[in-house]
């Protein structure tokens, strides 16, 4: 059976396993998000990617062994392949975590978490379902402009998101983030001035309030 | 004369925030200068101009260790300043998030203070040499934190308490097992106090306090006041919370950022040692015990640290029964967030709340919805002019009776200062 390295640990498998399985068998975590084992295997995230000592890069996903071979499975490099990659993916994700019945159980948002994407509004990890949503209630919960993290730690004690780990800056976000609030009957200004306790003084502010600005129909930003 | 400089204290160690104290001047006229090192934050004057549902948040922030006394306090300044009146519910479970708050920092603060009572030089050492007594007060403490983010969602800050709302659905099976964990604290404080008898040592036994008047919340009945209506000092005077300039001058000190009050012109102290000295005939003969356990002198300002132990103990049993009267009928608890808009009304308000340290006031005026005046009094700055006077009493005292070195003065001040358990970030808000 043909032995396999992975970060400096090796494991014999069966010809012809896949490079995350015997990664899982070692041990090794490894990121990945597009393969289902059996079902699809068209390697489509690259957010799997291993390389040999020499370089090389592979698809942990579907590159499969039938002789020994050594592989590197956790480096600065390979990370920041890793994040590119799903960054990329994520750009085109229509993010609107407050509307998701999946919340937590998201792997989108695990990914992002485990490969430090920032961008992901805390409504993610809100544990109250879309409608139960406190903006429903008329209450102002910043949650859908504000970075996840904290697994909504003031949601889930009984209170609002208040924003303090700060702003979401994809303009796609806010923008349906800013589109929400006034369907249900927020005004752009009530949210800004909510918004600047915590983030008066960031630059980042700047960005949600030329696009609040422009929700309310310019004026703001 | 020229003054000639003592002791100096520029940081006294397990106090919440910087703190120097100067001891000046000579044998007779010893003049002891207490002020807080950090620069002023003007909570007061920035949030001029913000919609009041904003306020209670940030002004929370004046402090990490005693959060929920500002929050609260805040919330009743603004319920009164708009005429709001709580679901009776919504109001029981804000004086359990006060008094959870009042037992848990004085309960840490016995274990910052305790090497003092116990001639060691530090924590550590404690837990080094009574390493069960050190864990069991550690796990009191986690007990009583559990309670309170089953109750309010968190310690620090606790997201679920606004203007005239609870926000954490709570049920009643919830309810009761926090009361139960609470009731379990208040037993295991009692056995403790038999262990901690055996080495508890005042540092300045039959030291009496040079100004003895206090001032505390006016209790309805037999009822611990977390929130009141009214001031109440121990000559017997009772003010109104919308006259308490009448009764408390605040002044700025000539030394550093913070302020300082007196009563008729005289210092007065507050927290714990006055808390139990002014609601001595509510305390049941149990936690009465513990007077004698820990040889509490209530006219020692030392046995501030004593008295913040009993009433942790006490507190345990009185919030233990708020809850578990509260939990039959508190179904209702999922409704309490009902409250949307804070009407944009204008008025004035005092909010009067027992916080960890002594009497909190927040005092607001509010102009369509929107603050247009505060002030606020912490507990610290109510016992600044206490500390310097006690402290100059102390050494005349400790000289008195032969005590010259000037490392033992020193320590004798630190203990005195840490005794008060002052707040120096609530006194430079
Ligand atoms: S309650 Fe707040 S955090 Fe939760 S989904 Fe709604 S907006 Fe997002
Ligand atoms: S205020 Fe901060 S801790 Fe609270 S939910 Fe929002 S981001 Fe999380
Ligand atoms: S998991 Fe998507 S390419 Fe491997």
């Amino acid at each position: 059976m043909p032995k396999v390295k992975i970060d400096g640990r090796v494991v014999e498998v069966e010809p012809g396993t896949t490079v995350l399985a015997a990664a899982e068998k070692a041990g090794v975590r490894i990121p990945r998000l597009c393969v289902v084992p059996g079902l699809y295997e068209g390697s489509s995230c690259r957010v799997c990617l291993v390389k040999t000592p020499a370089g090389r890069l592979f698809p942990a996903c579907n590159y499969r062994v039938y002789r020994d071979e050594e592989f590197v499975a956790t480096s600065p490099d390979l990370w920041e392949m890793r994040r590119v990659n799903f960054e990329l993916l994520l750009a085109f994700h229509r993010i609107e975590c407050w509307q998701c019945e999946r919340k937590g159980a998201c792997s989108l948002v695990s990914l992002a978490k485990e490969l430090g994407v920032e961008g992901i509004p805390v409504c993610s990890e809100c544990p109250l379902p879309p409608s139960e949503c406190l903006l429903r209630r008329g209450i102002l919960c910043l949650g859908m402009i504000t970075l996840a993290g904290c697994e909504a730690e003031c949601v889930a004690g009984g209170g609002e998101c208040w924003g303090c780990r700060g702003p979401i800056t994809r303009a796609d976000v806010l923008e349906r983030a800013f589109k929400r609030y006034s369907e249900l009957g927020f005004d752009v200004t009530s949210v800004v001035s909510k918004a600047e306790i915590f983030w008066n003084s960031l630059d980042s502010f700047g960005v949600v309030k030329s696009v609040a600005g422009r929700a309310s129909g310019g004026g703001r930003g | 004369m020229a003054e000639r400089l003592v002791l100096s204290l520029e940081e006294v160690p397990a106090v919440a925030g910087k703190v120097n104290v100067y001891v000046r001047g000579e044998e007779a006229r010893v003049r002891v200068e207490f002020g807080a090192v950090q620069e002023p934050r003007f909570f007061e004057r920035s949030l001029k101009g913000r919609p009041v549902t904003q306020v209670p948040w940030v002004m929370s922030r004046i402090c990490g260790v005693c959060s929920v006394a500002h929050l609260t306090c805040s919330i009743e300044a603004i319920e009164r300043a708009l005429g709001l009146e709580p679901e009776p519910e919504v109001r029981l479970l804000r004086e359990v998030a006060k008094g959870i708050e009042i037992l848990q920092n004085n309960f840490v603060h016995v274990l910052m203070a305790i090497p003092d009572f116990t001639g060691l030089s530090n924590v550590v050492e404690f837990s080094k040499r009574y390493p069960k007594i050190f864990s069991e007060m550690i796990s009191i403490n986690k007990s009583v934190l559990g309670v309170s983010n089953r109750v309010c969602g968190r310690f620090i800050h606790m997201p679920s308490l606004g203007v005239a709302e609870h926000g954490k659905p709570i049920s009643g099976s919830e309810l009761e097992a926090a009361a139960k964990e609470l009731e379990g604290v208040g037993q295991r404080m009692r056995d403790l106090a038999a262990e901690l008898s055996e080495l508890w040592r005042s540092p300045a036994e039959g030291f009496r306090d040079p100004a003895p008047t206090y001032c505390v919340l006016d209790a309805a009945g037999d009822e611990y006041p977390f929130f009141s209506e009214r001031l109440r000092f121990s000559d017997g005077t009772v003010v109104e919370a919308g006259s308490y300039k009448e009764a408390i001058e605040e002044l700025k000190s000539p030394y550093s950022n913070a302020h300082y009050t007196l009563y008729k012109g005289s210092p007065f102290y507050v927290g714990s040692r006055a808390r139990l000295q002014a609601y001595a005939r509510m305390l049941p003969p149990e936690v009465r015990e513990l007077e004698g356990a820990l040889r509490m002198d209530p006219a020692n300002p030392f046995d501030n640290v004593a008295a913040q132990y009993i009433e942790t103990a006490w507190l345990s049993e009185v919030l233990s029964g708020m809850l578990r009267e509260l939990a039959p009928s508190i179904r209702k608890a999922a409704e309490f967030r009902a409250l949307k808009d804070v009407p944009a009304a204008s008025g004035e308000g005092v909010g009067l709340a027992t916080a960890p340290r002594g009497v909190l006031i927040h005092h607001y005026r509010v102009v369509n919805g929107r603050l247009d005046y505060a002030n606020i009094i912490t507990p610290t700055v109510m016992n600044a002019r206490h500390i310097e006077v006690s402290g100059e009493a102390l050494i005349r005292w400790a000289r008195e009776r032969g005590l010259h070195d000037e490392w033992q003065l020193k320590g004798l001040v630190a203990a005195l200062v840490r005794a008060y358990d002052p707040c120096l970030p609530c006194s430079v808000h």
